[in-house]
């Protein structure tokens, strides 16, 4: 796309964004706001796996840290919602670092059954915690206020999560294409040749685990305030894995690509309820179709190394001339 | 000549395959070495042990008299060694300047180092400036492998180890490649050259070692090396 029509549809994306409180009706703006913190979890799973390439199966966990430590401060100590911020995403970025500096050492496979065990474990203990409310959770999480005004209507939590699905969208751009993003792609393409290139394997996808886990639970003390009420449910390893499908569905690494995917992944079940109980097997019988068909993703990220360059490498290799070279060079090395 | 890098009686494994089987061979100050040995010998197992790719089990490796084992790759890279590896390994997702600000990787944000760099590969060599915003798979052989060895020069290295970077080049392209690399030595970088095409790697190098299955079988100057009739049957292919 040209960076005409790029800019084009960015702007009115954000106008449609911004008046949808306007032309639609509630059961539409629930679904819209759902699709908004879809946006903000799964920009931060897209650090760790778009970027990184680390596969994550439970990054919920953070959206259940975030979540909890919100509720916590507010219902038991009374704090304000805006103090909470702070504190669950420090406490997220150091349970991403307990969690990950053990284990990112490892190979990604086993990574991903780390952080399976770990959704699971931050879940189970939730169920089990007499402060997380156990499995009732924890009910009448207060609305936060700015000032004197108190969010407490469906437009205000929209509003709410629609600037922090912003802030979050340009935060991740911003990472990707820094320096320490470049570092991420090397390491995802070419682990060994970055390293090296004098890349800190480790500590870079330390530092990938740990921002999507502060976004996560960002995205959780959000949640928190706006259902004013959180259980295990909601932290499942469902919900794991719908997030790491809205990524995976919009192109991993990249950022109007794991828009598009979070948006579908909460839109498309519901504009499939007309046929109730087959939605889910549509939906998935939709995926599947996608993954055969489209592997990289809806939107692909500039830096795909899918078929399409595996393809050109391949063609240049038979070229003509280099051809030659290899008989050439067997023909010495008999 | 001061050494630069030693390798003591180095031992590496994969798993419980020993492909080093007690290595010692040094690089001195300002020159090219070059290490020979046919398919499987342990050519590439020595640079990636340099590197820090592979740890030694046993054995030691010293850059200016200083042990280097056991160090992170990273940390070897900021020591001043650059491993270019074999099959030039270039991220064809990248366009060419992005490949050679990979290589200034641990330049930090000195941007004005980064910019240097790629000036200089740029007037080393021209063809990259023309294409530098083309992305790297779409170039030759030729051309990234020239792209793999400006992108290891970027981080400065006082020693420079390069992985077969004729393999499967047209002969005048590694004629030209083989002339670059006879520059970059001349303006100060010490190399460590693998090259299967030994005929192209000794007319260029000032010693050579010859590695076979995992042990040096023989050392000497190029010379020497050219000049002996074994070598020349078992891998110069006269
Ligand atoms: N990643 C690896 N895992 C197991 N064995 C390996 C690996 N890489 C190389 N080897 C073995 O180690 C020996 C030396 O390999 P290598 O250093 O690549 O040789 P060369 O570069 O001289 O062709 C060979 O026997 C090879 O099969
Ligand atoms: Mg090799």
């Amino acid at each position: 796309m040209n960076p005409l029509g790029k800019k084009l549809s960015i702007i009115l994306s954000l106008v449609v964004a911004c008046c949808l409180p306007f032309l639609t009706n509630n059961y539409w703006l629930d679904v819209a706001t759902l699709a908004l913190f879809y946006i903000v979890l799964a920009q931060g799973l897209n650090v760790v796996v778009g970027f990184a390439g680390l596969l994550d199966l439970g990054y919920a966990a953070f959206f259940a840290v975030g979540a909890y430590t919100t509720g916590i401060l507010m219902t038991v100590y009374q704090w304000s919602f805006w103090l909470t911020l702070p504190v669950s995403m420090a406490i997220a970025a150091v349970v991403g670092v307990i969690i990950g500096a053990p284990t990112l050492r490892l190979r990604s496979d086993y990574l991903a059954i780390v952080t399976l065990g770990f959704g699971e474990i931050i879940r189970i203990l939730a169920i089990n915690l007499d402060i997380t409310g156990s499995a009732s959770g924890i009910y009448g999480i207060p609305r936060p206020s700015i000032g004197s005004y108190m969010l407490a209507g469906q437009m205000d939590f929209y509003y709410l999560i629609l600037i922090i699905a912003i802030l979050a969208v340009l935060a991740v751009k911003r990472l990707g294409s820094s320096r320490i993003g470049r570092a991420w792609m090397y390491i995802r393409e070419d682990e060994d040749a970055a390293e090296a290139m004098g890349i800190n394997r480790i500590k870079m996808k330390l530092l990938a685990y740990s921002i999507g886990a502060v976004i996560g639970s960002l995205g959780g003390s959000v949640f928190a305030v706006k259902m004013s009420a959180i259980a295990p449910l909601s932290f499942s390893f469902t919900q794991s894995i719908m997030i790491l499908l809205a990524v995976v569905l919009g192109g991993l690494g990249s950022i109007p690509g794991v828009v598009l995917g979070a948006v579908l992944v909460i839109a498309l079940p519901e504009l499939l309820r007309s046929v109730e109980d087959w939605r889910y097997l549509i939906f998935g019988v939709a995926l599947v179709a996608m993954m055969l068909f489209r592997p990289q993703g809806l939107w692909p990220a500039r830096y795909d190394t899918g078929k399409d360059s595996a393809h050109e490498a391949d063609t240049l290799r038979t070229e003509g001339s280099d051809r030659d070279v290899q008989l050439d060079s067997e023909k010495c090395n008999a | 000549m001061s050494t630069l890098l030693t390798i003591d009686n180095v031992h590496s494994f994969y798993g419980k395959i020993e492909a080093l089987k007690g290595i010692s061979l040094e690089v001195r100050q300002g020159e090219i070495v070059a290490l020979l040995g046919s398919n499987g010998a342990g050519k590439s197992t020595t640079l990636k042990t340099i590197s820090g790719l592979v740890r030694p089990g046993k054995g030691d490796i010293l850059l200016n008299g200083k042990s280097i084992v056991g160090l992170p790759p990273h940390q070897i890279v900021e020591a001043g060694i650059i491993h270019v590896p074999e099959g030039r390994r270039i991220f064809a997702g990248l366009t060419v300047r992005e490949n050679l600000e990979l290589g200034g990787f641990t330049q930090k944000k000195k941007k004005d180092v980064i910019a240097a760099g790629i000036e200089q590969a740029f007037s080393m060599f021209p063809r990259l400036k023309e294409r530098s915003t083309q992305l790297g798979g779409t170039l030759s052989g030729g051309e990234q492998q020239m792209l793999a060895i400006c992108r290891g020069l970027m981080a400065r290295p006082k020693l420079l180890m390069l992985d077969e970077p004729s393999m499967g080049l047209a002969p005048i392209i590694v004629q030209e490649i083989m002339h670059i690399i006879r520059e970059i030595n001349k303006q100060g970088t010490t190399i460590l050259l693998i090259e299967q095409n030994a005929k192209a790697a000794l007319r260029l190098a000032h010693r050579g070692y010859v590695l076979e299955t995992g042990r040096i079988v023989m050392e000497n100057t190029a010379e020497v090396l050219r000049g002996d009739q074994s070598i020349v049957k078992a891998y110069l292919g006269a």
